[in-house]
Formats: C-alpha cells, sequence, structure tokens
C-alpha cells in the first residue's frame, strides 16, 4: 500500500481494509466483465479471478474496456495489464478458459462471489443454475438485458432469490437485432460492481430475500 | 393460487415447473427457476410438482454483454 494512501483518504479505513481482502470471480470479459474488472479495480478490490477464452476483436472496442494495441491480445491478458497499471497490488488469477457443463464448478470452487458478465443467453443460464443448485454459499450478481437505447432507468438491480441478484432491464437482447451501445453495457456492469462492493461492504445482505427495486 | 413471476396461474396447479415452461414459451436452457424462495435445479424441472400456493419466479437471460 502506497503512503499516503489516498484511497483510504476516499473510503476511509474499514471499506478500505474490507475491499482488498475480498475476492470476486469475474466470468466474461466483454462489456460487462472488462468494466466490472475496472471499476473494482479502481474500488480496491484485493484480488479478482478472470475468466475468458477470447482475444480481443476490433468489434469488440465499441463497448469493451479495451485499446487498439490490444488487438489480438488474450482478453485476460489485455485487461490484466489495465488493472496492474490501476493498481500494481491488485491480485488477478487468470484463466483463458472456454466455461461449460464440466468445468464450471471447478473453475469457480474458491469464489463466494461471482459476476456473471457472459454474452451468450446459454451462458449466462449454466452459470447461474450451477453456481445456485450445486453450491450452498457462492453468490451470483448476474446480468440480462443490456441491448438497444432504453433509458438508464430501466436498468435496475434486482435481488431476485438468496444469493442472486440480476442487472439490466431483463428484456432487450441482441438476438432481437438491438444494438450494444456502451454506455448502455456500461450501466448494467456499473450496477454489477456497485452491489458487489455493496455486499463486500455489509450493506447488502445477499442471503437474506428481500427484493430490492 | 400459484403465482408466476407475481401474476395468480391457477391452470398451472399439479403440472410439472417443465410444463409450466414450455406453456408460458420459455426455453429451458435460458432460464433460472425459483419457486419458493429456492432454486430449482435443471434436472429437477420435470419432476418439479406446482404446488396450489407455489410463488414461481422465472428469470430468463437474454443475450448481450
Amino acid at each position: 500500500m502506497q503512503e499516503p494512501d489516498v484511497l483510504t483518504q476516499r473510503i476511509g479505513r474499514k471499506a478500505r481494509v474490507q475491499l482488498a481482502e475480498a475476492r470476486v470471480g469475474i466470468a466474461g470479459l466483454g462489456g460487462l466483465g472488462s468494466n466490472i474488472a475496472v471499476y473494482l479495480t479502481r474500488s480496491g478490490i484485493g484480488s479478482l479471478h478472470l475468466i475468458d477464452f477470447d482475444r480481443v476483436d476490433v468489434s469488440n472496442l465499441n463497448r469493451q474496456h479495451y485499446f487498439r494495441s490490444d488487438l489480438g491480445k488474450l482478453k485476460v491478458e489485455a485487461l490484466g495489464r489495465q488493472l496492474r497499471d490501476i493498481n500494481p497490488e491488485v491480485i488477478l488469477d487468470l484463466d483463458a478458459v472456454c466455461v461449460h457443463e464440466e468445468n464450471v464448478l471447478a473453475l469457480f470452487r474458491q469464489e463466494s462471489l461471482v459476476c456473471e458478465a457472459f454474452d451468450q443467453a446459454e451462458a449466462k443460464a449454466l452459470l447461474v443454475n450451477t453456481l445456485l443448485a450445486d453450491t450452498t454459499d457462492t453468490v451470483v450478481v448476474a446480468a440480462s438485458g443490456v441491448a438497444g437505447t432504453g433509458s438508464a432507468r430501466s436498468v435496475v438491480t434486482r435481488h431476485v432469490a438468496p444469493r442472486f441478484y440480476l442487472c439490466g432491464d431483463g428484456v432487450s437482447e441482441v438476438a432481437s437485432g438491438e444494438p450494444l451501445y456502451a454506455p448502455r453495457v456500461a450501466l448494467c456492469a456499473a450496477q454489477q460492481a456497485l452491489i458487489v462492493i455493496r455486499i463486500i461492504l455489509g450493506m447488502e445482505d445477499p442471503f437474506k430475500h428481500t427484493e430490492l427495486e | 393460487m400459484p403465482k408466476v413471476n407475481g401474476q395468480e396461474r391457477p391452470e398451472f396447479v399439479g403440472l410439472t415447473l417443465a410444463e409450466l415452461l414450455v406453456a408460458d414459451g420459455y426455453d429451458w436452457q435460458l432460464v433460472a427457476c425459483e419457486c419458493n424462495g429456492g432454486i430449482v435445479p435443471r434436472s429437477d424441472f420435470e419432476k418439479h410438482l406446482i404446488s396450489a400456493d407455489e410463488v414461481v419466479e422465472i428469470v430468463r437471460f437474454v443475450g448481450g454483454g
């Protein structure tokens, strides 16, 4: 920790320590996951487990947190470099693998807090169902409905069930021809990152089911 | 009376969760289902019977991220 620790000055020692001791898994490093990772790193998260098999493509630059200089690089590597540039002390576990039914539990075995940030609906459903049904204490912060140009007001965070939060508008999908715009995807990513921070700081009890709204 | 996403749906009493999903046009591979506060594993969709006082919450995942 650098002295003087400017983050401690801004958020206080207690929150600084709680966040520095926390670890979060992020599944998918596209428009959602890359932004979630940046927000959490800026907030002082101590450790991130980043999972994405893909490489940075020029088609990602309209919404994902990468640069032209990252083209062709593994997303875990390109994002990892950015995160270390924000906070050199952040501990990163990088997995350039595709998540599927056979490896999902093993990949997330150590995680108590996971952000679902995939692009494909099938992958989202697989991860959320597996972590909720086959673990007893893993909390999942998922996303659904980020496409289009709908108002920011329609992007919400819901505490759908114990250990299960859902961000997004719930309906706007790429499959129906809706485009993806950086600010709307980032709105959802920011809500996911915020609920993670609220859970870490003890402002939110994921095991107690009280629908937010 | 069973409630599905907040709406009273008496016609679903005694049906399985899988039958409910088909009736309402959901693809089982794209949803997460919570019944009476607990997640129902996908492998139980065809076994889980909807009771008269069941509270069902179906979350549909859509693509984009």
